[in-house]
């Protein structure tokens, strides 16, 4: 239990020091945050544009498909502040030598690098899709209620994009430069921009069951909106504990194979 | 000139290196066009007529293949170089070289372009063709050509001048990420510009942003008669003059401002 606490006190630490970091460059930090906030706002522009011209998707409104794409937004930019830096923190410390250290820590190797690996810069993303998904639901009806699984349901989106990182990493181990697996992940992340509805039946399928991409988009816009049933979005959620699973054995593989630089 | 053929021959090189990394452009790109392949299909099915926005479902395929194709031959990644260059002080090495420092810059990018037309870009074209049945107007391949050619020193130019302005801020990725979204938005990568509103499809004309993108594919697509062929390229030689004197300009500024802080 005390470790546990520990932990939490090393992760205040690195958070804290990841906003010191940011504040060194305030106007620079203020600037990047403006530009991912206004960058992600091109997304509704755009489904607007092609509402204008066509229906749309099958079965959903303009308003719907917005509140699914700001929903998107919310569980990347999550990634993006909580996990996606520990891609680049396994590369540089395996790459440095620096790795052993963060084996010597009393806590967790995967956890402790996912700590250091805080990146202030998902916040712009993150508040992005709030107001978007916000704006969206100003002009949608929805049950209140449904918001607590809705929430839940982006939760478990982000742990399934943070699956992925994980296991990038974990390859990272076995080859030091992979950089474009991080390119790997957003194509796969790119199956989960739309609706289900677009693809085949097989795909469909693939994408609830196999890599649960639309966890990070569909099941919790789905939820909210009644397109999808509470039972079906809870047997949707085994595969991502599945996942997870998987790459936290995909880590402790590559610990295994870990021999440092020597240095 | 043999300073350029030399120059031009070791980011050839240098860029075969990464053969691997950039064949991984054309494992990526499709995935990217099978998603837009189903989403597209998908809109046409719940769409009574077969034409939106002015284009049928094999263009609007061949639109978004030419999307890939224009980005990887107009990529450029002058903007991390002079970020990187002026924040290490790398640039007085560079200041020091017998030709400018931008001249020197865009012969290594048309190095790096040189090998990727033959590693990313003939693939993507090849594969789109027997896959996704993409169309070509054969007698406008020459425009397509020069247009494209225009396109990718317009490009350059005008990401060194958002660039430039890494001498006066500490971080500047976050305005060259903000221009990346909004000049990538403008320039119809994203959407057909036959998708925007009236207003902004006039506008454009006179715009810089278009001629990155929209105008090269359509040149391929034959979507220019007559006059206007020459008046297209004629605009895109304009803008390229311009964004040329403007770089030209901040430069000359730039470099005081570097003396003036003694590095």
């Amino acid at each position: 239990m005390t470790s546990l606490k520990q932990f939490f006190r090393v992760c205040r630490t690195n958070i804290a020091l990841a906003f010191e970091d940011e504040m060194a460059y305030k106007a620079a930090f203020f600037i990047q945050t403006l530009s991912l906030f206004l960058g992600d706002l091109v997304v509704p522009i755009v489904s607007t544009l092609i509402y204008s011209v066509s229906a749309g998707i099958p079965g959903w409104s303009l308003y719907e498909f917005i509140l699914f794409q700001g929903t998107l937004i919310i569980v990347i930019g999550l990634w993006h502040m909580f996990f996606a830096g520990l891609l680049g923190e396994t590369i540089n410390s395996v790459k440095e030598g620096t790795f052993d250290k963060v084996l010597l820590k009393p806590f967790s190797s995967l956890a402790y690098v996912t700590s250091r690996g805080f990146d202030l810069d998902g916040i712009g993303e993150f508040l992005s899709g709030i107001a978007i998904v916000v704006f969206a639901m100003f002009k949608l009806k929805f049950a209140l209620i449904l918001l607590i699984p809705y929430v839940i349901a982006i939760l478990l989106g982000a742990l399934f994009e943070f699956s992925l990182t994980v296991i990038a990493s974990s390859f990272a181990f076995i080859f030091v430069k992979t950089w474009r697996l991080y390119e790997f992940i957003s194509a796969l992340e790119r199956f989960g921009r739309y609706p289900l509805i677009i693809y085949s039946e097989g795909l469909r399928f693939i994408l609830t069951f196999g890599v649960p991409v639309a966890m990070a988009s569909y099941y919790p816009a789905s939820l909210l909106l009644g397109k999808e049933s509470l039972s079906m979005a809870l047997i949707a959620a085994i595969p991502v504990l599945v996942f997870f699973g998987i790459a936290l054995l995909c880590w402790r593989y590559a610990m295994t194979k870990y021999s440092s630089a020597g240095g | 000139m043999s300073k350029f053929r030399g120059m031009f021959k070791t980011a050839a090189k240098e860029n075969l290196a990464y053969k691997f990394d950039m064949m991984l452009t054309v494992i990526l790109a499709p995935i990217s066009i099978i998603i837009f392949y189903f989403l597209w299909k998908a809109i046409f099915l719940n769409n009574a007529t077969g034409i939106i926005g002015g284009l049928t479902f094999e263009q609007i395929i061949t639109y978004y293949v030419l999307t890939w194709l224009i980005a990887i031959l107009t990529w450029t990644d002058i903007g991390d170089i002079i970020s990187y260059d002026v924040k290490n002080g790398n640039i007085t090495k560079n200041l020091i070289l017998p030709i400018s420092y931008l001249t020197h810059c865009f012969v290594y990018n048309l190095g790096s372009r040189f090998i990727s037309l033959f590693v990313e870009a003939a693939p993507i074209v090849i594969l789109s063709f027997i896959f996704f049945n993409i169309q070509i107007e054969l007698a406008s391949l020459p425009f397509f050509i020069l247009s494209t050619i225009l396109a990718l020193l317009l490009n350059f130019l005008m990401t060194a001048v958002f660039a430039l302005s890494a001498f006066w801020m500490t971080n500047n990725r976050g305005i060259l990420k903000l221009k990346r979204v909004f000049v990538h938005f403008l320039s119809g990568a994203v959407l057909p510009l036959s998708f925007f509103p009236l207003a902004y499809q006039k506008i454009s004309f006179y715009l810089p942003f278009q001629y990155l993108e929209y105008t090269p594919i359509g040149f391929w697509l034959g979507l220019y008669e007559g006059n206007q062929t020459f008046i297209m390229l004629g605009m895109q030689v304009v803008w390229v003059i311009i964004f040329y004197i403007l770089c030209l300009l901040i430069w000359r500024r730039a470099i005081t401002k570097a003396v003036s802080v003694g590095i």
